[in-house]
């Protein structure tokens, strides 16, 4: 499925977050946005979403305007994983990631198995049982994504899905998107780490001050210039076994 | 299923005990004593009507504050917070003061549903379309303050001290002297509020992981909202239209029942609707075997229950985080 953005406007409380922004995302494709903090990436990716409504400009799937989709068959296509990890009621992990298909109404069958499935690619399904108020940052963060994961929609979205994770999972969870991306859905997550984006991401939109400063692979956006203009920092660039490997050295 | 249901079995089984006992039991004793006629009389004018407004007012102040405590996700939320049922009691109070109940005896439950349609014709109108619930909580504390303080100005200005006494002990809550009248008043807009906040189960268990996304799963977060007013402004401004301002039961009932429903705010609202019939039924049964000749209010013996409740939730809160 194709989601896009065509001139993009974004206003959060009368001030404009992100100005002017053409984007198209394809299936089989997975795409980081990177930039510094407050450059709009959360906001982007909510407007993505459809939860917020554009100031200017206008979001599709499969052409036709973001806003003009019933919502329950959007939530089918679009899974978004929001930066903030919000409980507010200690429910179970079984449960909190059963949500995941609360648009397609199938808990008895495919939704089972949907959720299993979940639990089990995300680690969770030890501690099933316990509430999620109980589990460490990292443990939430991962079940979570489970119930994004549960939703099986063709788009994922995800706001630095990867922070707060240790660096096995951290491979695990990107691992997960590649796989999916593999498979035909479009995958775009938000994310700081550089190494990542550059081993596991065929695309990069680089975002600063609300607009995108780049857009394209790896080689052509991690570069010592582009991260200087974006990050205010100067990088060492390197492949180690055929790896790229982006490290920040110092500001500038 | 049945293992997963269990405590509304329970609970349901409970409430056709106590609703079983309030029928059968009174100041005139257990069963019906003084004749056939007498006892019918018994029956059908004073004990039938006091055991379904009971049943019915509980499960709507139960239902009600679990909707609202899910929905503004806020343990400490009640069905008053939205102030229907200030707008309630204001507009019974007012229907005393104009003198309209001495000409015309609907004119109190009447004037109470009048109440509660404009508090809550306010709240949405002071909210905006678009607010969250914290606007829509600061919306509901200021009309509920506002009406409020036109209580007490009534009260201040009441024409005589019979009028004084009679509307301070409506407001106490009390299901003394209510007949099958004020049942069909009070019914249908009960059973619709309470209808429409059942419809809720899967919305509120989403939006317990944020607004963002519940809207993700395909929430229409403006429709939950006004969901939740429209039920809560039926049942609540129904229930205290006919038995006055009854505390505690809608912070209480879910509160108990919330680890028996997993944590899970869509299903604790059938639970706290049984839980809220089972505590006013019961209630109200201990009044008039206590207080037969209507002394003690329904509302003074909730808060009665209430305020210790409280004072339980503090300790365990202070046990649970420490010093």
């Amino acid at each position: 499925m194709t989601l896009a953005a065509s001139d993009l406007c974004v206003a959060l409380d009368n001030r404009v977050v992100v100005t002017d922004v053409t984007v198209e995302l394809r299936g089989r494709e997975l795409t980081a946005v990177l930039g510094p903090n407050g450059a709009g990436k959360s906001t982007f990716l909510r407007a993505l979403a459809g939860l917020l409504p554009p100031a200017r400009g206008r979001v599709t799937l499969e052409g036709k305007s973001i806003g003009d989709w019933d919502k329950s068959r959007l939530a089918r296509h679009i899974g978004f994983l929001p930066q903030q990890r919000i409980i507010h009621w200690p429910l179970t992990v079984e449960r909190t990631v059963g949500l995941g298909r609360m648009p397609y109404n199938d808990a008895a069958t495919t939704g089972r198995s949907a959720v299993e499935s979940a639990m089990t690619d995300m680690d969770v399904s030890q501690f099933r049982s316990r509430p999620v108020t109980d589990l460490s940052g990292g443990e939430l963060a991962r079940v979570l994504l489970a119930r994004v994961l549960a939703q099986e929609t063709a788009i994922l979205l995800a706001d630095e899905p990867a922070a707060g994770l240790d660096p096995a999972h951290q491979l695990t969870l990107l691992n997960r998107f590649a796989a999916l991306a593999k498979s035909g859905r479009t995958v775009a997550i938000a994310m700081h780490d550089l190494s990542l984006a550059a081993r596991y991401c065929q695309r990069i939109i680089l975002l600063k001050n609300g607009r995108v400063l780049a857009d394209g692979t790896p080689d052509t956006v991690l570069t010592t210039q582009l991260l200087r203009t974006a990050f205010g920092i100067d990088a060492a660039i390197a492949k180690i076994d055929g790896m790229p490997v982006v490290l920040p050295v110092g500001l500038c | 299923m049945i293992g997963r249901h269990r405590t509304e079995m329970l609970l349901a089984c409970g409430l056709i005990v106590c609703f079983a006992a309030s029928l059968a039991t009174g100041p005139a004793g257990f069963g019906f004593p003084g004749g056939a006629d007498a006892g019918w009389l018994i029956f059908s004018e004073i004990r039938l009507p006091r055991a379904i407004l009971g049943a019915l007012i509980g499960a709507a102040l139960g239902l009600c504050g679990a909707a609202l405590q899910g929905y503004l996700r806020n343990p400490l939320a009640e069905p008053g917070l939205l102030g229907v049922t200030g707008g309630a009691s204001l507009g019974a109070v007012i229907a005393i003061h104009s003198g309209a109940t001495a000409l015309f005896a609907l004119a109190l439950p009447l004037g109470g549903l009048l109440g509660a349609a404009i508090a809550t014709a306010s709240v949405l109108l002071l909210a905006g379309s678009r607010s969250g619930p914290v606007t829509l909580i600061l919306a509901g504390v200021a009309i509920s303050s506002l009406a409020g303080a036109l209580t007490t100005l009534a009260l201040n200005l009441s024409p005589n001290p019979f009028a004084a006494v009679e509307m301070v002990f409506w407001l106490l809550g009390s299901l003394n002297d209510r007949s099958l009248v004020h049942v069909w008043i009070a019914s249908p807009l009960i059973v619709a509020g309470c209808a429409i906040l059942l419809t809720l189960r899967r919305e509120l268990d989403a939006l317990s992981l944020g607004d963002d996304v519940a809207a993700n799963l395909g929430l229409d977060l403006a429709k939950v909202r006004l969901k939740v007013v429209a039920g809560t402004a039926l049942a609540i401004g129904a229930a205290t239209s006919v038995a006055g301002s009854i505390g505690f039961v809608g912070l209480v009932v879910p509160h108990l029942l919330r680890r028996f429903a997993e944590n899970e705010p869509g299903r604790l609202l059938v639970m706290s609707a049984l839980g809220g019939a089972i505590l006013v039924v019961t209630a109200d049964l201990i009044l008039r075997l206590l207080s037969p000749a209507g002394d003690l209010k329904l509302g003074v013996l909730t808060a009665l229950i209430g305020a210790p409740f409280f004072l339980w939730l503090v300790v365990k809160t202070r046990q649970e985080i420490g010093p």
